[in-house]
């Protein structure tokens, strides 16, 4: 595809075996705020790793995941993904806000709104094709939610609308996952399904970095767990786990 | 009874209502498709402010002697581009910029009026009078509607999903700040194009009134557009009639009543539609 058409220009290749995710002397401040909320960053996840951000409200959990997502600028420091700058426009990252963010009233589609993980890389003027279709629906069935493909947004449980935003998060065929609190209110059937996506056979490939506030639940199937405590962040335990094929 | 109907349309000396009716067709077409964006993302009050702020730079385009379009288009962008400043740098919402700034330059027309010491020239502004629309004036209109749907075409599924997911929509580098300023220009061009239809105080109603019915019966942002258009191209033609054949029926009232009229019954509709089928919600 030509590169004209890209939201933003393409980056070097990089490291094949670069961290998925590396913070160096990395200091990330809640928007306005003149202190960082965490300082002193320096952590690295490896490519397949699953990775837990744990802390208090307010600890910076939320603010270091923007960061990482190249949503918001790092204070002071680098924050780099697979060996790049962390910036917008990188399809192999997805980032899962906590879902206060979107607009759940919205007129779209429950398949319009995975089809949007395609955007990355059909850029600015060109529309989904049908082989991204096909990548849409693939991303649905994986998550259960292929029978609910043509309702309005609105109209789904907080379950789904979670779990419609991981289908968009696969439909991009991101390698680095970002989610924050993505478990916050959901019934026990949608966190089996998103579970079995982050956690089951077949998402070697993936890497995680999930944000929570349950701590006990995080210690056991995560590789790493990284604590945000008093504007540090603390490796509770490195990840051994090798990089995937 | 088709001479009702024919005769503001076809009459030897109507060449008058002609335009009209071209003015209001495009306008609404414009105002609509704007519109669903408007609704959908809650700047009502904010393309409302638009309309009212335009005062300052037509009162100095008067006395400046140069075309008001462009002393209106000037302030409604000043106003867009602060509004969207103010909200992108700091924690400030967009109503309450809106606020600061709607009384800001409302202050300064007011002030510049007052040295003018004339409100003779300013009353088909604020009132509007579609009658009195000229080649030129249709000009302008068919140009910004020209403009805002090539827009709305080029950029449709950046603006849909920056409209409900604007931190997935910088994510993807897709830019949303700046759609979203280029979004408040074309409103801001949208309301002077308009306010030679209704006058500056009722631009917001073809702004905002044709799309709110749309909400009521669509379920895509294009569904909203189409019905949003439909229904402002109606009340368009239906209150020119109705100033025509009616006396004392200024036009540009009747076509936001008529619009008025559209939207309470699309909202009927929907409250009678949802009373008998309750929204789907299904939990697992």
């Amino acid at each position: 595809m030509s590169p004209f058409f890209k939201y933003t220009a393409r980056l070097p290749e990089h490291a094949p075996d670069a961290p998925a995710l590396e913070a160096r002397a990395l200091a990330v401040a809640h928007p306005g705020a003149r202190r960082p909320a965490l300082s002193g960053l320096a952590f690295s996840v490896p490519q397949g790793c699953r990775a837990a951000l744990i802390g208090a409200n307010g600890s910076g959990k939320s603010t270091l995941l923007k960061t990482l997502a190249g949503l918001m600028p790092a204070a002071s420091g680098e924050a780099l993904v697979l060996g790049g700058p962390a910036r917008p426009g990188r399809p192999e990252l997805a980032y899962l806000a906590q879902r206060a963010a979107i607009e759940w009233h919205f007129p779209v589609s429950v398949e319009k709104l995975v089809l949007a993980g395609r955007f990355p890389d059909c850029g600015w003027f060109r529309r989904p094709s049908s082989a991204d279709r096909d990548m849409a629906r693939e991303a649905l069935a994986r998550l259960r939610l292929e029978d609910l493909a043509e309702r309005p947004v609105h109209a789904l449980s907080g379950g789904q609308q979670q779990r419609v935003l991981l289908a968009r998060a696969l439909c991009q065929d991101a390698r680095v996952l970002l989610l924050d609190e993505p478990y916050t209110g959901l019934d026990a059937a949608s966190r089996d399904i998103m579970e079995s996506i982050l956690f089951g056979d077949g998402s070697d490939a993936l890497t995680v970095l999930m944000a929570t506030h349950e701590p006990q639940e995080a210690t056991a199937r995560f590789d790493l767990i990284l604590a945000a405590r008093d504007g540090r962040l603390e490796t509770l335990h490195a990840c051994t786990c090798k990089r995937p094929r | 009874m088709l001479e009702l109907l024919t005769e503001p349309l076809l009459g030897e000396h109507n060449d008058f209502m002609r335009r009209a009716f071209l003015g209001v067709a495009l306008a609404g077409v414009n105002c609509a498709a704007l519109g669903a964006y408007v609704v959908l993302r809650r700047m009502a009050s904010l393309s409302g402010a638009l309309s009212h702020t335009i005062l300052p730079g037509v009162v100095f385009a008067v006395l400046s002697g140069f075309s008001i379009y462009w002393g209106a288009m000037g302030a409604a962008v000043v106003t867009a581009l602060a509004v969207g400043g103010i909200v992108s740098r700091r924690h400030i919402r967009e109503d309450t910029a809106t606020g600061v700034i709607l009384s800001f330059m409302f202050a300064l027309g007011i002030l510049l009026m007052h040295r003018a010491q004339s409100f003779r020239d300013f009353a088909a502004l604020l009132f509007g009078n579609v009658l009195a629309l000229s080649s030129q004036d249709l000009a302008v209109i068919a140009g910004v509607t020209a403009t805002t749907l090539t827009f709305l075409a080029l950029f449709h599924k950046e603006l849909e999903l920056a409209s409900y997911d604007e931190d997935y929509a910088a994510l993807c580098g897709a830019r949303p700040a700046l759609l979203r300023h280029l979004l408040l220009v074309l409103v801001a061009l949208g309301a002077v194009a308009s306010v030679r239809l209704v006058g500056s105080l009722l631009t917001t109603a073809l702004l905002v009134t044709p799309a709110a019915a749309g909400v009521m019966l669509a379920r895509s942002v294009i569904g909203v557009m189409a019905w949003g258009a439909g229904i402002a191209v109606f009340s368009g033609i239906a209150g020119l009639y109705l100033s025509y054949h009616l006396d004392g029926v200024p036009s540009g009232a009747a076509i936001v009543l008529v619009c008025s009229a559209c939207f309470f019954t699309a909202w009927s509709f929907r409250a009678l539609a949802d009373r008998r089928r309750p929204r789907p919600f299904d939990e697992d």
